[in-house]
């Protein structure tokens, strides 16, 4: 023991000494493990780099990718409008064609009158003269109405087969709808490149590439979403309705019946916590019933107005 | 033919031509076009219109904004209006009741169906 140094002094003093030697043990099982964290980073630091690049390249893409999707908007848009052209003029000459057979018949039903005065003109003329020319004649006026009977009909098989060919025209004419309907998926997905766009430049503005987010930022102009539905599709195959209708009449308290005759009694329920399709007949019923005339409808109102179905 | 005057609304150039062919098909023959809400509004202004059909996703103002604006000014308050449009949503659909649009037609849509809602407003209007 050291002279005029307290006993406490040195107790102290090797608690310390052992808390000291405690670290160096710490330390000595964590230099591995830091060695380690070391060796990782100098690993990481070139596939860092290599993000950055690769982020930065995406990130440059999307300008291009986003304006092929427009040019794919505005190719179906050019093509609909040529086909609708020709829609057109092809529903315009059937509907000439269509006329044009339909004053046919008339005229042949008028000749076919002119002829019976005729013969009735002509058998009064020669009253008891000459049977055998009045026998001659109305063989032949029958063997013309049979003629004019024969041609009718053929007239009316074509005015059948043209409105045939313009319900199929409409038909195709209907099908164009499928572009709006398309045009709105391809802007929902060049709005979500964008929204990617958005955040890849926010990150590389963290990784301090400034420039470049400001070349990016010049380079695109946003979609305004609201001029799209995210949820649009085509689809003819009724399938979404009739799953919209039942969780309509889910949905509907106390309603006894949908618009397309399914019964379906129901207690007063929740609204659905997930967005669904409505069917054209659940959207029938919501307006079949009298709507308030003035302010918007409130749920109770509309429940209401499903009640009174 | 009718005589009632129609003012299309879309953005979309092919679906306008596809709405009035289907108008005339059915047998309405008057028609005046708008791209969007805005547009619309000149026109109800400029011109005596008798029915409107509208989509809902469009620039500037849209189909239920439109309904809203219609709604709110006397003089076309009482105006029929139709939305055809491709949200089939069931909370879509309720949004377009609450702005007062008269019916609602999901695309894709057929000339028949169009018939029974322009026939149905006009019945109850």
């Amino acid at each position: 023991m050291l002279p005029d140094m307290p006993a406490d002094n040195i107790t102290n003093i090797l608690g310390k000494l052992d808390e000291l030697r405690a670290v160096f043990i710490i330390g000595q099982r964590a230099v591995p493990f830091i060695e380690e964290i070391l060796h990782f980073f100098k690993e990481m630091s070139p596939l860092l780099d290599e993000i950055n690049v690769s982020i930065r390249d995406s990130t440059s893409k999307i300008p291009k990718a986003t304006s092929q999707l427009q040019s794919v908007s505005q190719a179906t848009e050019m093509a609909t409008t040529e086909i609708l052209d020709l829609v057109d003029a092809v529903l315009l000459q059937l509907s000439r064609m269509k006329s044009t057979r339909e004053q046919a018949a008339a005229d042949l039903d008028a000749m076919g009158q002119l002829d019976t005065r005729m013969v009735r003109l002509i058998k009064m003329a020669y009253k008891g003269d000459n049977p055998d020319l009045i026998t001659r004649i109305e063989v032949l006026h029958e063997q013309k109405r049979a003629l004019r009977k024969s041609f009718a009909s053929k007239l009316g098989q074509e005015v059948g087969a043209i409105d045939a060919m313009r319900d199929d025209i409409n038909r195709i004419m209907l099908a164009l709808q499928v572009q709006d309907i398309t045009t709105q998926q391809i802007a929902a997905v060049k709005h979500l490149f964008e929204s990617i766009r958005d955040r890849l430049t926010r990150l590389i503005h963290r990784l301090s590439y400034a420039d470049f987010e400001q070349t990016v930022e010049e380079l695109l102009t946003p979609t305004n979403p609201g001029t799209f539905d995210p949820n649009a599709t085509y689809d003819r195959s009724g399938q979404r309705q009739v799953e919209a209708d039942e969780v309509i009449a889910g949905f509907v308290p106390g309603r006894a019946k949908s618009v397309n005759g399914r019964a379906k009694e129901t207690s007063p329920a929740e609204p659905p916590a997930e967005r669904v399709a409505a069917c054209q007949n659940d959207i029938d019923a919501l307006f079949a019933a009298p709507r308030p005339a003035a302010n918007p409808a409130s749920q109770d109102e509309i429940d209401k107005l499903f009640q009174g179905l | 033919m009718s005589t009632l005057k129609f003012l299309v609304v879309d953005d979309s150039p092919t679906m306008r031509r596809i709405v009035c062919n289907a108008l005339r098909e059915i047998g309405y023959g008057t028609f005046v076009e708008a791209a969007d809400g805005n547009e619309a509004v000149k026109k109800l202004h400029e011109e005596a219109i008798d029915f409107l059909i509208t989509d809902w996703n469009m620039p500037n103002m849209n189909g239920l904004d439109l309904t809203k604006t219609i709604r709110s000014s006397p003089a076309t308050e009482s105006l029929p209006i139709l939305m055809i449009t491709t949200r089939g949503m069931k909370e879509d659909v309720i949004d377009a009741l609450q702005a007062r649009v008269n019916n609602y037609i999901v695309k894709p849509f057929t000339p028949d169906v169009l018939r029974e809602k322009i026939d149905l407003i006009l019945k109850t209007n």
